[in-house]
C-alpha cells in the first residue's frame, strides 16, 4: 500500500524522468499530460538547457554543425512524430552562419498512443517507458562538443491531466512556424540569387532555407519593402529552384514552399518558357490526336494544287493560324479567370469533364469513320465542312487545339506551369508562343506550296493514307471511351498503389519514409505511354517494390482540389509528375518522359541512410 | 524565332559568368603556403597530378572522427600511394584558441600517423576563403590541369559517431576513383559537414 501510493505519488504527479546533465547541456523529456491516453497523441519534449553562450543547432544547421536528433525507443505499437522545429536564431561564427538556438530550447514530438495501450506497458507500475536516446551538438563561436544521452520518460496510462508543464508546450506550441496562410508569394531568379516577393508586405523578413547548399547562409538578405533578395550558395549544391523553408517577419514565422519561376525545366526566366512552349506547340503537329488531322489537311493542298491561287492558300494558311491562336488565348484567358475566381485547375482540366470527353470521342469516331471511307463529307472529305472556305481555315485551327489537348508534349509542362504561376501578363506570353509553335509548320506550307512538291503526286495513294490516318483516330476513340468509363465510375481503375493523400506523403515524412508519387490521369497520353512502357516493366515494378519507397498514385482523371495543390507546390499544372519525397528534402522530380534507366537511377539514389 | 534564339544565348551567357564561387568544373585558384617543416609548397607546382585539398583542425570532433578511425590516414596512403598529392591545410586565424603552431601541429599529424604530401599552415586563412572553405572537413579534388572536380563532404553520414565511417558513402574516394579511370565524377558537389573553419 505504501509502495502503490509511492508510484501513485511518483508517477501520477508529474510525468517526468532525471535530465541528463553535461558540461554545457541539460537535456530532459517532458510531457504535456500526466498520463497517456489509448488512441490519443501525447505531446512530449525534449528540453534543452544551453550554457550562456553555447548553441545547438536547427534542422539546417547553416555552414557547419548537426541538429539535434532522437533515437526513440517505445513500447509496441507506439511511435513518435519528427522533432517539430521551434524557430531558429542566426548564429554569425566569423564569416560563416549556423541556425540554432541558445539558453532554452524545447523540441514537441507527438508520440501516438496506440487504442490497446493500457494492456501493453506489463510493468507493475501501469506505465509506459518511453526511452530515447539523443545527440546534439553543442558549440560556441571556438569550440564544437557532440554530446549524447538516453533519457526516459515514465507515463502513467490512462485519462490524464494538464502537466505542470502545460503551459511551456503551450507557448513553445504557439511560437512554431505556422502555415502562411492568406500571404502570397512570388519567386523570381536573379543574378545575384533569387527575388523573394511577398504580399502583404511585412516589415521585416528573413529566411531559413531547410535544404544545405541553396543559399549563401551567412549573406545579407536584402529587404526592400517589398521583396526579399536571397542571396544564392557560393557552393551550391543542386538547383536553387524552390523556396522552402522559413520566413520569419517582424510579425511571425511562417513554413513556405515557393517554386522559383522558370525553374521547373531548370532554367529560368520567361524567356526560356516562352521558347520552350513554342518547341512544345511545334512538337503538338506530331502528336497522335492532331497529326491526322492536319495531314487530311495537307493533303487536301495537294489535291487542289494548281487550283488554289496563291493568295487563297496564303488567306488560308494565315486564318488557320489566327485560329489556333485565339483558341489558346481564349484558354489562357479562361484559365487565368478561372485561377482568378480561386478555382484549383490546371492543363488538361477540359479533360476532367466527362462530357467534354464523350464529345471529343464522339467528333474523333466521326473523323475516324470519314477516313476510312465510311462516309463522305465532300470533297474535301474533313470536318469541319462549312461553305465558307474562310470560316473552315480559321474552324481547323480551333479544332487542332481541342484535339490537341490531351497530348502535353514534352517541354509544355514546365512552360505551362511558368505561365500559370505568374502572372496574366506571362500566362499571355507562354500561350502566344505555344500557339506560334503550333500554327508555324501549316502556315509555312500555305506560305510555300511548292514545298509540298516533296509529297507524291496525287493519286490512290491518298485515299490509302487517309484509310491509314483512320487507325490512330479509332485508337483515340477506344480510348477516350476507357477514359469516360472511369470517369463515370462504369469501370475502377486499375491500381495495385496507394491512393495519394498530402496527409500520407506527411505521415510517411514523419515515420522517415520516403515515397514515390506517379501523378497521372487516365485521359494524359504521355501518363499512359510512362506506365505501360516503364512503370510497368518486371525489371522496374521489381525496383520500385524492392527500393523500400511507399508509391502512391495520384489519379486526376477527375478534378481533385488536393492532387491540383500537390502539382501547384510542385511548381507544375499539368500531369504527367513523377516526385520522389524524401524526409527532410526538396522532393525530386523525374523528367515527364520516363525511361527505365532514369527511374532506376532515382531509385539508386533513394535508399535511406540510417541516421 | 531570332529574338528566341537572343534569349537562349542570352540565358547561356548569364550562366556561365555569375558564378562567383570556387565549383566544380571551375580552376582551382591557386596559393603558396608553408608547411610543417618550413617548406614551401605551391599549388599550380603540382600541375600534371590529381590534388586533393583536405581542410583540418586537430580540435575539431568531425575531424577527429576521420582520423581516430584511420579514416582519413588510410586515404591520404592510399592515394599517395597512386601519384595523388594531399595536402593538408588547417586554416584556423592566428590568435584563435585553437591555433596549432607548425610545431604541434606536425606533432598530432605525426601522433596520428597521418601521411599527407604536405601538412599546411593557412595562419591568416586566406586561402581558405578563398576557396570557400566553411567546415572541417572540407574536401576539394583537383584535376592534373588544374580544374575542380569535387567540392564538399568527405562522406554522407554527417555525425560525429566513428562507426558510421565504415557504412558512408565516401564521397572523395568516389571522386578519386572516377577520375583516376578517366571518367567525369558523378557527384562534384556535396554539402559539407563539420565544423566552422575558425576564421
Amino acid at each position: 500500500m505504501v509502495f502503490r501510493f509511492l508510484f501513485l505519488f511518483l508517477f501520477l504527479g508529474a510525468a517526468a524522468a532525471a535530465p541528463v546533465k553535461t558540461d554545457l547541456v541539460e537535456a530532459e523529456l517532458l510531457a504535456e499530460r500526466t498520463a497517456a491516453e489509448p488512441g490519443k497523441t501525447l505531446t512530449v519534449a525534449l528540453r534543452l538547457k544551453i550554457a550562456p553562450e553555447w548553441h545547438t543547432y536547427w534542422r539546417n544547421p547553416g555552414d557547419s554543425g548537426e541538429p539535434t536528433a532522437l533515437r526513440w525507443k517505445l513500447p509496441a505499437g507506439w511511435s513518435a512524430g519528427a522533432i517539430q522545429w521551434p524557430t531558429p536564431r542566426r548564429l554569425p561564427a566569423g564569416p560563416l552562419m549556423n541556425f540554432g538556438y541558445e539558453n532554452e530550447v524545447l523540441h514537441l514530438i507527438d508520440i501516438a498512443v496506440p487504442q490497446n495501450a493500457a494492456g501493453v506497458p506489463a510493468n507493475a507500475t501501469g506505465t509506459a517507458r518511453l526511452a530515447a536516446h539523443a545527440t546534439w551538438l553543442v558549440c560556441n563561436p571556438e569550440r564544437c562538443i557532440p554530446e549524447e544521452g538516453d533519457l526516459v520518460l515514465e507515463v502513467p496510462v490512462g485519462a490524464g491531466a494538464a502537466s505542470e508543464h502545460a503551459a511551456a508546450f503551450a507557448r513553445t506550441r504557439a511560437a512554431l512556424p505556422a502555415k502562411a496562410l492568406g500571404m502570397r508569394f512570388a519567386a523570381t531568379h536573379t543574378e545575384a540569387g533569387v527575388a523573394l516577393e511577398i504580399d502583404p508586405a511585412p516589415r521585416a523578413a528573413i529566411y531559413f532555407p531547410f535544404a544545405q547548399g541553396k543559399i549563401h547562409n551567412a549573406g545579407p538578405q536584402a529587404w526592400d519593402g517589398k521583396v526579399l533578395a536571397i542571396p544564392k550558395a557560393l557552393q551550391p549544391v543542386g538547383a536553387f529552384n524552390r523556396v522552402a523553408g522559413l520566413l520569419v517577419t517582424d510579425k511571425e514565422s511562417v513554413e513556405i514552399d515557393v517554386p522559383v519561376a522558370g525553374t521547373a525545366a531548370g532554367l529560368s526566366g520567361l524567356g526560356l518558357a516562352a521558347l520552350f512552349a513554342f518547341i512544345g506547340g511545334l512538337i503538338l503537329n506530331l502528336m497522335p490526336c492532331v497529326l491526322p488531322v492536319l495531314s487530311i489537311k495537307i493533303l487536301g493542298f495537294a489535291q487542289q494544287g494548281g487550283t488554289l491561287d496563291r493568295g487563297a492558300l496564303r488567306r488560308h494558311g494565315v486564318l488557320y493560324a489566327l485560329g489556333v491562336m485565339v483558341s489558346f488565348l481564349a484558354f489562357a484567358a479562361l484559365l487565368v479567370v478561372l485561377q482568378s475566381l480561386g478555382n484549383a485547375i490546371g492543363w488538361g482540366f477540359q479533360l476532367q469533364s466527362s462530357v467534354f470527353v464523350a464529345l471529343l470521342a464522339l467528333l474523333f469516331l466521326v473523323l475516324a469513320l470519314n477516313l476510312s471511307g465510311v462516309f463522305e463529307f465532300g470533297t474535301l472529305g474533313y470536318l469541319p465542312r462549312v461553305e465558307n472556305p474562310n470560316a473552315e481555315a480559321f474552324l481547323t485551327g480551333v479544332l487542332a487545339v481541342a484535339v490537341a489537348s490531351p497530348c502535353t508534349a514534352p517541354f509544355m509542362g514546365a512552360a505551362l506551369g511558368y505561365a500559370l504561376a505568374g502572372g496574366p501578363a506571362d500566362a499571355l506570353v507562354v500561350f502566344t508562343a505555344l500557339g506560334a509553335g503550333m500554327a508555324l509548320p501549316y502556315l509555312a506550307l500555305a506560305w510555300n506550296p511548292q514545298w509540298l512538291r516533296w509529297l507524291p503526286r496525287p493519286g490512290a495513294w491518298m485515299i490509302r493514307f487517309r484509310q491509314f490516318l483512320a487507325i490512330p483516330l479509332y485508337a483515340t476513340v477506344l480510348w477516350l471511351g476507357w477514359v469516360l468509363a472511369l470517369q463515370t465510375g462504369l469501370l475502377a481503375g486499375p491500381s495495385d498503389w496507394e491512393k495519394f493523400s498530402l496527409e500520407k506523403i506527411q505521415q510517411y515524412e514523419k515515420q522517415g519514409k520516403s515515397v514515390f508519387v506517379d501523378y497521372t490521369a487516365a485521359w494524359c497520353v504521355t501518363c499512359q505511354v510512362n506506365k505501360q512502357l516503364v512503370l510497368s516493366r518486371p525489371d522496374v515494378e521489381q525496383a520500385l517494390r524492392g527500393s523500400g519507397l511507399v508509391l502512391l498514385r495520384a489519379d486526376w482523371t477527375r478534378r481533385d482540389e488536393e492532387i491540383t495543390r500537390a502539382l501547384a507546390a510542385l511548381g507544375r499544372k499539368g500531369v504527367p509528375v513523377y516526385a520522389i519525397y524524401r524526409p527532410g528534402q526538396e522532393p525530386e522530380l523525374l523528367p515527364e518522359i520516363l525511361t527505365r534507366d532514369t527511374v532506376l537511377a532515382a531509385l539508386g539514389t533513394s535508399k535511406e541512410s540510417p541516421k | 524565332m531570332k529574338r528566341f534564339l537572343l534569349l537562349f544565348l542570352g540565358f547561356l551567357f548569364i550562366n556561365s559568368t555569375t558564378v562567383l564561387a570556387v565549383n566544380p568544373g571551375q580552376p582551382a585558384p591557386d596559393f603558396t603556403l608553408t608547411d610543417v617543416s618550413g617548406k614551401t609548397v605551391k599549388l599550380s607546382d603540382q600541375k600534371g597530378k590529381f590534388v586533393v585539398l583536405e581542410w583540418v583542425n586537430p580540435d575539431c570532433p568531425y575531424v577527429q572522427k576521420h582520423y581516430n578511425s584511420a579514416n582519413m590516414q588510410n586515404l591520404q596512403k592510399e592515394y599517395g600511394g597512386r601519384q595523388v598529392v594531399w595536402l593538408t591545410i588547417n586554416s584556423t586565424r592566428e590568435g584563435h584558441s585553437e591555433f596549432k603552431s607548425p610545431q604541434q601541429m606536425g606533432g598530432w599529424m605525426k601522433e596520428k600517423g597521418a601521411a599527407p604530401a604536405a601538412t599546411l599552415l593557412d595562419r591568416d586563412s586566406k586561402v581558405g576563403k578563398s576557396y570557400g572553405a566553411v567546415t572541417t572537413p572540407h574536401m576539394y579534388v583537383i584535376d592534373p590541369k588544374g580544374s575542380l572536380v569535387y567540392v564538399g563532404a568527405i562522406d554522407d553520414k554527417r555525425s560525429t559517431n566513428v562507426a558510421d565511417v565504415k557504412t558512408a558513402k565516401n564521397y572523395v574516394r568516389i571522386a578519386l576513383e572516377e577520375s583516376l579511370a578517366g571518367k567525369p565524377v558523378s557527384t562534384a558537389s556535396t554539402s559539407p559537414y563539420g565544423c566552422t573553419v575558425k576564421y
